[in-house]
């Protein structure tokens, strides 16, 4: 008879004995993430099925003073799920309804461990999409996860972060209360709008990654699906060319989405005939319009290719957007044929792209990483009217210890950068923290050791995110 | 493990292959992925999970001992995981084929469960892993007459589970067989094919089977070998040439031996009543072998046969649970997956649940009973068997419009010049659909009907077939190409990826159309 956790006990009687394994053989799946980052493994894995079990498992776990770490899909480029300190995963994917569609106010509330695929996939039996649409990885992140880490991806263009999309949560605070945000802290409102009574409560869950509490329910903004899509892509023969354009497309926010390939050997690494058929094309970038009509369509699609026209840019057809489109969620994974990556994505000024991408080049080519054949990328997404998700990373063979030493050095120095060129990463995590809060003032990290203190006087919840070891 | 130690690294660990749900994001059927997962509820049981356990305990960072060695006999090596899998440029991690190696691992270093020891023991003993007798195998023939051990074109290879388990299996075959007069014959001793061993990591114990059953079919002479188990089938079609090189012989699955007998008009059906019925695609014949259509292509040619397809179909269909050794080693969870693939049958209305397999046969009858479901389980050839009468030509009348372009395209494999071999595109047309397929620098196959993972779809308005279909040289057909899809008479689907796309010339040839 295997011996158990002593905690495993107690939590069986709170979720169900099929509901928590401490086996270090299940354990494994738990102690990586999509990142280089070594193994941290929990002590054990919790799965809960509906609020009041996630506070019981909150109370033991602040009664034991053991740490706990509330995880979504768990595919974090820098370590953002990991147990630093052990304890309890606590893995919620089993929290994972639409349970309210709420037409009237275009809103709707979801469980927080729902997936970004599962979410489109059930709004659009009603005919309603989210506003924003989740990462790159959204067949495996969650709502709740893509809220903690403050995500950048489709639909930010015209509707910005994870965060900016929630009007209300309903937390589990570290101590097992159940905290309920917007106008839903009204018991007798629903949840229809964030900034209401004070202060945004809502916003200290967005990005904290889940120091602060367990989101367990979210109100996002959702649409009506589109009755039209238009498509466009336009290549041009210089990175600052292409940038204008696509920021003077950008500030309009009349795109849905936008992305843009900074540099030629991104280019052809992504699409191989690119020598051939893109002969000068330096930069392109893509763009999504949706609209409740062909003619509306039709009539912003129109101008917006007149906006890069303008600026000297050449129309590649639809094929590229329609195809990134329509395959949501599978554009980063295929990349993983070069090998795993170092990721710096950080949120930059949209006009500082040219200097960040000329930064990230020189960098590349100081480690020779042409000839050393490892691939890299440099790109960026839309996000508002001003910025971008900027990333530009190299890949490499985690079996090769000389590329993985090149590449690791390449990232400690990008992860630098990325602050002192005065951009700030909007995800973060253990491979991360030590730089963020070395860059961050002083006040920052100090207000939020204060909050941290008084939500979690304990310091249960995923002790070590942002270098909190101790409150 | 050697020969698989890349897969194992090349598992991006995004969790693709956990609860993906594709229908809406990325116009695929995928709703879920991994159906052990779905019972057992843990990441750990996911294609990523076992990826990250079976690394760990190479790097010493994981002990195994008799105890937990149990983990690793959940998978039913369906195969979900890996067609999910987007990582390598869309190829995909093999995670079958690691867990499989890694069990061939365990095997060696004697760190299996016990319910290894027992299957392997009765193999050795027996010649099949039920602990049966094996002067029994072909007990089921009472009473029907089969010729055994002669000269033939075709060898029935009947498989341990219909020769013991589901006979009903074996005895429809032989009833099909005889009726339609096929030139076939029993062996005189056939032995287990060695699937199951091979499944749970017994490899060295089956080459003596497959020696055996090799001079076996020498012995015979025939052309082909057909067998009603998807085991079998996959047995012979992959591991058997892997381990001993081309076998000499063609194999068959019986629902591709019927589906190739339609076509050539050599049999129909009758009706036999009416069937509201969906179909379960077997992991070994489906996924692991890519048999999809046959059985549908029969199954449709059934009068009185409604097929209505369950949403997780073909590529992405969910395993019943009866394989990969599951059933031997944890039956109770095998039972689980079985009720849950019934379940989803059952939502469809449907009174009859066809597949083509005697483990999912199983599987699927045990959890229809478990349930207490008003659903027959049945496998193709029982209804097959019933419903076949001797051979009439049907023509079967294909649209103009679609006869036309498929034969005009056929004769200009030029117009894929730029397109790279192995590039697959369905076209659809007002009055029928058909794909080309690209074969050689300048060759291409073009058949009737849709392929289920085409690189893309093109829909063509009459007009703009007929226009296309006249020009003289391939510049003129790219011209109107291009010309029709700005005019929106032609639009296409991209069903692969861009990275996908992009390899197979589609940039070039879509830039030459003028699309670009």
């Amino acid at each position: 008879m295997a011996r158990h956790h002593p905690l495993f006990k107690d939590l069986s009687e709170i979720v169900g004995e099929s509901n928590v394994i401490d086996d270090p053989v299940l354990l494994a799946a738990y102690s990586q993430d999509a990142s280089l980052l070594p193994p941290h493994y929990p002590e054990l894995v919790v799965r809960p099925g509906s609020v009041e079990e996630v506070v019981e498992v909150v109370k033991l776990a602040n009664r034991t003073k053991t740490p706990i770490i509330p995880t979504g899909g768990r595919a974090s480029m820098c370590g953002a799920s990991l147990p630093l300190k052990g304890g309890i995963t606590l893995d919620l994917t089993r929290l994972n309804k639409v349970l309210d569609v709420d037409e009237a106010n275009l809103k709707a509330t979801v469980e927080c461990g729902i997936t970004w695929g599962a979410l489109l996939h059930e709004l659009a039996k009603v005919g309603y999409e989210p506003c924003f649409k989740g990462p790159y990885s959204g067949h495996a992140a969650t709502v709740g996860g893509s809220i903690s880490s403050n995500t950048i991806g489709l639909g930010s263009t015209k509707w910005g972060q994870a965060g900016d999309a929630v009007v209300s949560l309903e937390v589990v605070l570290p101590t097992g209360e159940v905290l309920r945000t917007g106008t839903a802290a009204n018991p007798k409102a629903p949840p229809y709008l964030r900034y209401v009574v004070g202060p945004d409560l809502t916003g200290i869950f967005c990005g904290d990654h889940g120091i602060f509490g367990v989101k367990t329910k979210a109100t996002i903004k959702i649409q009506s699906l589109p009755k039209a899509i238009g498509y466009s892509s336009f290549g041009f023969s210089d990175l600052g060319s292409a940038v204008k354009a696509f920021w003077e497309i950008q500030k309009t926010q009349l795109a849905e989405d936008m992305v843009i390939l900074c540099d030629r050997k991104s280019i052809e690494q992504i699409l191989p005939e690119a020598p051939q058929v893109f002969e000068g094309v330096e930069a392109l970038f893509v763009f999504i319009v949706q609209a409740p009509d062909e003619g509306v369509c039709s009539a912003i699609k129109d101008y917006l290719d007149s906006l890069a026209v303008n600026h000297g840019g050449r129309d590649l057809g639809e094929m590229f957007p329609k195809t990134f489109w329509e395959s949501k969620y599978e554009m980063i994974t295929p990349l993983f044929e070069w090998g795993m990556w170092t990721a710096t994505c950080h949120a930059l000024p949209t006009l500082k792209i040219p200097e960040a991408t000329r930064e990230a080049i020189t960098l590349f080519k100081e480690y020779r990483v042409d000839e050393l054949g490892m691939n890299y990328i440099a790109t960026a997404m839309a996000c508002g009217s001003n910025a971008v998700s900027y990333v530009a990373h190299t890949y490499f063979d985690p079996s090769d210890p000389e590329k993985r030493k090149i590449a690791e050095e390449i990232w400690t120095r990008r992860k630098r950068r990325v602050f002192e060129y005065g951009a700030c990463p909007y995800w973060t995590g253990v491979g991360w923290y030590k730089e963020a809060v070395e860059y961050m003032s002083h006040e920052w990290h100090e207000a939020l050791k204060k909050l941290k203190r008084a939500l979690d006087p304990n310091n249960v919840m995923n002790p070590g995110a942002f270098e909190i070891w101790e409150v | 493990m050697q020969e698989v130690k890349e897969e194992l690294y090349k598992c991006a660990r995004c969790q693709e292959c956990r609860e993906s749900v594709k229908i809406v994001s990325a116009n695929k059927p995928v709703y879920l992925v991994c159906p052990v997962r779905e019972v057992l509820g843990f990441d750990s049981y996911t294609g990523r999970g076992r990826l990250l356990a079976i690394r760990h305990v190479y790097e010493n960072l994981l002990k195994l001992t008799k105890e937990n060695v149990h983990y690793f006999y959940t998978c039913t090596l369906c195969g979900n995981c890996r067609e999910v899998c987007i990582a390598r440029m869309g190829k995909g991690v093999d995670v079958p084929a690691v867990v499989e190696a890694f069990r061939r691992d365990l095997y060696e270093n004697q760190l299996f469960v016990d319910g290894v020891a027992e299957l392997v023991q009765s193999v050795k003993e027996n010649k099949n892993p039920y602990l049966e007798k094996h002067e029994e195998r072909l007990s089921w023939l009472e009473g029907i007459e089969a010729p055994i051990g002669e000269g033939a074109e075709y060898i029935y290879f009947v498989g341990c589970t219909s020769s013991y388990r589901t006979q009903k299996i074996a005895r429809a075959t032989v009833e099909l067989f005889n009726k339609i007069g096929l030139n076939y014959t029993l062996l005189k001793d056939e032995w287990c094919c060695g699937s199951t061993l091979l499944r749970v990591g017994a490899f060295k114990e089956v080459d003596e089977l497959l020696e055996h059953n090799l001079q076996a079919f020498k012995d015979v002479g025939a052309k082909y070998i057909v067998t009603s188990c998807a085991g079998c089938y996959r047995t012979f079609k992959l591991d058997y040439p892997k381990i001993a090189g081309e076998l000499g012989v063609e194999v068959l699955h019986t629902t591709e031996l019927l589906a190739k007998l339609l076509k050539e008009g050599g049999i129909s059906f009758k009706e036999i009543g009416s069937f509201k019925l969906t179909y379960h695609d077997p992991c070994h014949l489906g996924r692991h072998t890519g048999v999809y259509d046959a059985p549908r292509e029969v199954l449709k040619a059934i009068p009185g046969v409604e097929l209505i397809e369950m949403q997780r179909t073909k590529s992405y269909s969910f395993c019943c649970g009866y394989g990969g050794g599951v059933r031997k080693n944890d039956p109770e969870l095998a039972l689980k997956l079985a009720k849950n693939r019934v379940q989803e049958a059952l939502q469809l209305g449907v009174d009859t649940l066809v597949t083509a397999c005697p483990f999912c046969v199983r599987g699927l009858s045990d959890g229809a009973s478990e349930l207490q479901a008003q659903v027959k389980v049945l496998d193709l050839v029982e209804l097959a068997a019933q419903a076949i009468v001797s051979a009439e030509k049907v023509e079967v009348a294909a649209g103009e419009l679609t006869e036309v372009f498929a034969k005009y395209l056929q004769a200009h494999p030029e117009i894929f010049d730029e397109l790279k071999v192995g590039s697959i595109l369905n076209y659809f047309t007002p009055d029928g659909n058909f794909h080309v397929v690209k074969t050689g620098k300048r060759e291409i196959r073009v058949e009737r009907g849709a392929v289920e993972k085409p690189d893309v779809d093109l829909h063509f308005t009459e007009e703009a077939v007929k226009r296309l279909t006249s020009a003289a040289t391939r510049e003129e057909y790219m011209r109107i190409f291009g010309e029709e899809t700005k005019r929106k008479n032609i639009s296409f689907k991209t069903r692969a990826s861009l990275f996908t796309l992009a390899r197979r010339g589609y940039v070039s040839w879509a830039r030459k159309a003028g699309v670009i």
